[in-house]
């Protein structure tokens, strides 16, 4: 216990020696100009200056919001605030007994805490962990790592600062609902009027033929307009199904080039009758990505047509193909669980030079139903956006009025689930 | 001779617009029937000449229902508008009656009844 008060010491001795380079810097700030006449005053003062300094930032330590945790390189915990011991429902004197593995309630979860700490200049940023309470309950926090270093900037050990994250995990989850509910809505209105518009023609039709045609020709085309209709309701449907509820991903590695090239080659005649030229720029050695190739393939096709539909009078539809180191953040949408690692992504951008989103529409065009096409059903791009996601990638738009719009795919080049 | 009444009849959706079509050629009010499959056609439509009955729907890519509606009450209030939608709801209903709607009839109605009521509006 000795060794660990010295330590808890030694913590705010080395936060008092820079307080004091400050001060000596002549830059203390307002409000501490009157210490700066004490300091002048000889030892006593300097030591009352001490005192005082090592108050303040006690005082700090203590009441902050964050708990602070500190431990050496044994892993012993060396220095604990109020706010952890409040936070963890132990007191400081049980904390200070225990060492931070004890804290985790996962031991992989503090295993590859410790084992980022060991690579130099490593640190860990709100990573999202749950610490074990002492009723044996768990409580989520946003954990910030980092080392300390000694006098001579050797190792010395590490300090944690982590905060309470339960609230916001549940105002996240509320959030998270309400937005469900809503997009539960706005499906079904958009249900509802993507079948009751056929519904409305196909009731009118059979109304004409209730009330008697005598032309041949015009009850024939009447009956194949309910036809038609009929068909268009169902292919909405199907659409819609496929949007809901994707089937599971088949992953397997799969060479970008070839996918590309397979949608081209279908493509072929969309971009001869519309005169646009299809440019390609593949970056050499590209890793091969780990996708389902079907479920990738729909998601070019829709992102190549939108492309064509947005060039009117011709135009040039640019694939440019690269690798990208990508953070994978825990908790995302597509995340793969990896600690604050980066991983190999190889980014596929389809530049076309059409028109443009108006800014205004640009938020909007992900959400089902949205379209500005007289004939389209405004379920291609939710669809992208839903496959893309469940393939671990992700996709992203960037677009100016005038000047065209990339949409950029992120696709995994690693084993995920 | 009294004038021949005119209807324009605006919606995206080909199928319901030939049904009307067909519908209101042979009604016994003797009307030239014009059809738009947008807002921004029917606004061309409108600006070659003066039409008594305009049948549109809201929902339309580009220039909507409701807008068209305000359009043609600025430039001739005496056009009556119905307005049929796919996407009803009591807020939008409010809306085209305030924006002075003649009818707001939600989709799939009946062809007899918005049959009667243009006929009535026509003669």
């Amino acid at each position: 216990m000795t060794s660990k008060i010295k330590k808890q010491k030694q913590i705010f001795s080395l936060l008092n020696n820079r307080f004091s380079n400050l001060l000596e810097a002549n830059d203390p700030g307002e409000s501490f100009s009157f210490e700066k006449s004490e300091a002048a005053s000889g030892i006593s003062g300097q030591n009352l200056l001490i005192n005082k300094v090592y108050n303040f930032y006690k005082s700090i330590i203590q009441n902050m919001n964050s708990g602070l945790i500190a431990a050496d390189l044994e892993g012993d915990i060396t220095f604990v605030n109020q706010t952890a011991g409040n936070m963890l429902g132990f007191n400081r004197e049980e904390l200070l007994q225990k060492k931070i593995d004890d804290l985790f309630s996962n031991d992989d979860e503090s295993q590859k805490c410790l084992r980022l700490l060991l690579l130099p200049g490593k640190r860990i940023d709100d990573k999202e962990v749950k610490f074990k309470k002492k009723d044996s309950t768990n409580i989520l926090v946003g954990l910030n790592v980092s080392s300390i270093h000694d006098e001579n900037n050797n190792f010395d050990g590490i300090v944690m600062l982590f905060r309470d994250l339960t609230e916001i995990r549940e105002l996240k989850l509320q959030v998270e609902r309400m937005e469900r509910l809503a997009l539960l809505g706005e499906l079904s209105a958009g249900i509802a009027h993507e079948i009751r518009n056929p519904l409305a023609g196909i009731k009118a039709s059979a109304q004409i033929l209730q009330d008697g045609v005598d032309n041949d020709k015009l009850q024939n085309q009447i009956i194949d307009r309910i036809v038609r209709e009929v068909d268009k309701a169902n292919r909405l449907l199907k659409e819609f199904f496929k949007f809901a509820k994707p089937t599971r991903p088949n992953l397997k590695f799969h060479d970008i080039e070839l996918i590309i090239e397979g949608v081209h080659l279908l493509l072929k005649s969309n971009f001869q009758n519309k005169n646009i030229e299809f440019v390609t720029e593949y970056e050499t050695g590209l890793p091969k990505i780990f996708v389902d190739d079907t479920q990738i393939e729909q998601v070019i096709i829709n992102l190549f047509l939108n492309g064509i539909d947005a060039m009117l009078e011709g135009g040039k539809l640019k694939i440019k193909v690269f690798k990208k180191e990508l953070s994978v953040l825990e908790n995302d949408p597509g995340s793969l669980g990896h600690p604050n690692g980066k991983l190999d992504f190889v980014i596929l951008q389809i530049i076309d030079s059409g028109r443009g989103i108006e800014k205004k529409n640009l938020e909007k065009i992900f959400n089902p139903f949205y379209t500005t096409k007289a004939d389209g059903l405004g379920l291609g791009l939710s669809i992208c956006s839903r496959l893309t996601q469940e393939n671990g990638g992700k996709i992203d738009v960037h677009t100016e009025m005038g000047n065209g719009t990339t949409f950029s795919l992120a696709l995994p080049a690693f084993v995920h689930n | 001779m009294e004038d021949i009444k005119r209807l324009l009849i605006v919606d995206d959706e080909e199928t319901l617009t030939f049904s009307l079509y067909q519908t209101f050629i042979n009604v016994p009010v003797e009307c030239e029937v014009l059809t738009a499959s947008s807002g921004e056609e029917a606004l061309a439509r409108l600006q070659e000449g003066h039409f008594d009955v305009v049948i549109t729907d809201i929902a339309m890519p580009g220039l909507n229902g409701i807008d068209l509606l305000s359009m043609i009450k600025s430039r001739t209030p005496e056009t009556k508008v119905i307005l049929i939608t796919a996407y009803g709801s009591d807020e939008r209903e409010e809306l085209a009656y305030q924006k002075g709607a003649e009818k707001y009839i939600e989709k799939p109605f009946d062809l007899h009844e918005i049959r009667d009521l243009v006929v009535n509006l026509l003669s």
